[in-house]
């Protein structure tokens, strides 16, 4: 209902300064926050992982660390927003001197990140009261998980050891380390990640050590939930997995593939909210 | 069935004026609609009125490159010419002196190493961390090659052959093994520089490149006889008076050199040097005094059609070129094999 009275404010409230802005988005954290604080009219093209939040005839850029310079240009643009990863050097450079502002933000992994990252979508758009807005919405939905943890805790349950695989066809199914948007939803959904005391990044480790971290959930994208034929093909694929608690209660959740590209971002923010549910009801 | 050689005055012209066809098209064409006009306006500076942007689109972007791209696709179908007949081999391609692996191997120790540092880290002539790294990777691994061949008897090419290829297994399986060390970005930028592209066109970066192909293209050709002597076995060019070492020497050394600089600048371009020479000598034969310019001149001439549809093809996003050289030489190569089965075997 909140997001619907929003909605039509911004309607009646569009700012000047925003009517002839023309942004490129290169960065799926960059452009849900556009459209949360309903800037979504002035974005012309994304890259390739915001395919997903924009209609289908908007134009798509590929990689964003690959972009082409004059395909940049040819948009017209007034602004391209993108992460550090944005590249390469030299578009960027060709990009400014055709006068595009090119304004770099953060793609972080904590929660302050992405306040910080709405502060600035809100300054560069000129709509800081839809950022203060959306900053309250995300400190109450931190505020929500971190009641529901202090009550689990108040209340003796376990703290829920939560391992994130993505299984690709022939090949060792890979864990979610650390610095990984998967480790933060963990942790910010009050779970453990045991992968992230020995591996950093997504990396391809043994059935063993799987084994071995006895995760009591685990946790697959939805792709590769969708891809692997469900839970039962999860123990199928990882017979070893059967050892585990995970493998014994046959207990897999699912996180949207989306919340997991660069950095923590609201979609992340709300599966850490649903998923903290599922972990401790 | 034969292919036709054509007479060398045909060849040469007809050659040229596709390249000049091609260097406008290029030019021309691209993601943003610039019409012919606009383009022409863009080289006549007195009477600029052309919008900023289109000056950028026309002047940093598409003219680099296009210069670039011709530079680049003749160093390296030269390299691959001079190979074929140094190692009487028509399998070899310029890395096959192991300079390709090596230089993947060391800018994957840049990309992966030095990360986002290594993109900041300003060297002379505004390369970075990466192409440095490459060439220098590319040196090692040639000079090792060539070691591993040399012995007092002289320098023996099947010795050399066999080192490049457990050369290239080597840096292939380094290139492996830096999986696990990686970020993803690390990885997806090694995967993106082994597929090459000519985006990163600079002025100094060309300077080098122009400089390059004008040395090779000097050198090559006072030594066109001594290849062709060559092409008659070891023993013979050495009884025809050949100073067969020194030979191997020299062009193992520009060979590398050339590839280096081409590598550092845009990435592995696979294909280019393997293919052209093949192409050349079904045009005018195999005498090295003309094959070597004519391989040049096709080999830039297929670079920059290559790169034409690498930016348009997908536009507004943009392709690896590798991915269309790959596309458009293998079947190409094996249409080659077939004609020419009789005449290889």
């Amino acid at each position: 209902m909140k997001r619907l009275v929003l909605a039509t404010t911004l309607l009646f409230t569009a700012t000047s300064s925003l009517a002839n802005e023309r942004i490129i988005s290169a960065g799926s954290a960059i452009t849900e926050l556009l459209n949360a604080i309903g800037a979504q009219q002035s974005i012309v093209a994304v890259d390739a992982t915001s395919r997903s939040l924009v209609s289908k005839d908007t134009p798509a850029l590929g990689y964003h660390r690959a972009l082409s310079a004059e395909s940049l240009i040819a948009l017209t643009p007034t602004r391209l927003l993108g992460s550090e990863e944005m590249g390469p050097k030299t578009t960027l450079d060709l990009v400014k001197q055709a006068g595009v502002e090119v304004n770099i933000l953060n793609s972080g992994e904590t929660v302050n990140d992405l306040l910080h990252r709405i502060d600035s979508i809100g300054e560069i758009t000129g709509k800081q009261t839809e950022a203060n807005q959306l900053k309250e919405e995300v400190k109450q939905q931190v505020a929500n998980i971190e009641n529901n943890n202090h009550k689990a805790s108040t209340s003796n349950k376990k703290p829920v050891k939560v391992l994130f695989l993505s299984i690709h066809e022939g090949r060792p199914a890979t864990v979610g380390g650390r610095n990984t948007t998967a480790d933060t939803v963990i942790r910010l959904a009050g779970g453990i990640n045991p992968a992230a005391e020995q591996v950093e990044s997504y990396k391809p480790i043994s059935a063993e050590s799987m084994l071995e971290m006895q995760p009591d959930l685990i946790m697959l994208s939805s792709r590769t939930y969708n891809s692997i034929g469900k839970a039962d093909g999860l123990f199928k694929e990882l017979p070893l997995l059967a050892a585990t608690p995970a493998g014994i209660n046959k207990a897999v959740v699912v996180i949207d593939g989306t919340a997991l590209i660069g950095g923590l971002g609201l979609k992340s923010l709300s599966e850490a909210e649903r998923l903290n549910r599922v972990f401790y009801p | 069935m034969q292919i036709q050689r054509l007479p060398l005055k045909i060849v040469f012209p007809v050659g040229l004026s596709l390249l000049c066809l091609a260097v406008a098209t290029s030019v021309i064409v691209g993601p943003m609609a610039i019409t012919l006009s606009q383009s022409l306006k863009a080289f006549t500076p007195w009477q600029n009125e052309l919008p900023a942007h289109i000056q950028i689109v026309i002047h940093q972007i598409r003219l680099p490159r296009t210069l670039l791209c011709i530079a680049i696709g003749a160093i390296l179908a030269l390299c691959g010419a001079v190979m074929q007949g140094l190692f009487r081999n028509p399998l070899a391609d310029p890395g096959i002196i192991g300079v390709s692996g090596g230089a993947s191997l060391g800018a994957a120790l840049a990309i992966v190493l030095f990360g986002s540092w290594a993109a900041s880290f300003p060297i002379l002539l505004t390369l970075g961390t990466v192409p440095i790294m490459a060439f220098l990777g590319g040196a090692v691994s040639t000079w090792l090659v060539y070691t591993l061949g040399t012995d007092k008897n002289g320098t023996s090419v099947t010795i050399m052959l066999l080192a490049g290829v457990a050369i290239g297994a080597l840096s292939g399986a380094a290139l492996g093994l830096m999986n696990y060390f990686a970020d993803d970005q690390a990885l997806r930028d090694l995967s993106l520089w082994t597929m090459g592209s000519l985006a990163g066109a600079t002025w100094p970066g060309i300077a080098l490149a122009f400089t390059t192909l004008g040395i090779l293209m000097w050198v090559f050709d006072r030594q066109a006889n001594a290849l062709n002597a060559f092409l008659l076995g070891e023993a013979e060019a050495k009884h025809m008076g050949v100073n067969v070492q020194a030979l191997k020497r020299s062009l193992i050394l520009l060979c590398a050199a050339g590839v280096g600089v081409c590598v550092s600048l845009t990435g592995v371009i696979g294909f280019v040097g393997l293919i052209i020479p093949h192409l050349g000598r079904m045009l005018s034969g195999p005498n090295h005094k003309t094959l070597l310019p004519l391989s040049a001149l096709l080999g830039a001439l297929i670079l920059l059609v290559a790169d034409m549809i690498a930016r348009v093809i997908a536009a507004p996003a943009e392709l690896p070129v590798g991915i269309i050289t790959a596309i458009l030489g293998a079947p190409f190569f094996i249409m080659l094999l077939v004609k020419q089965k009789g005449r290889l075997s």
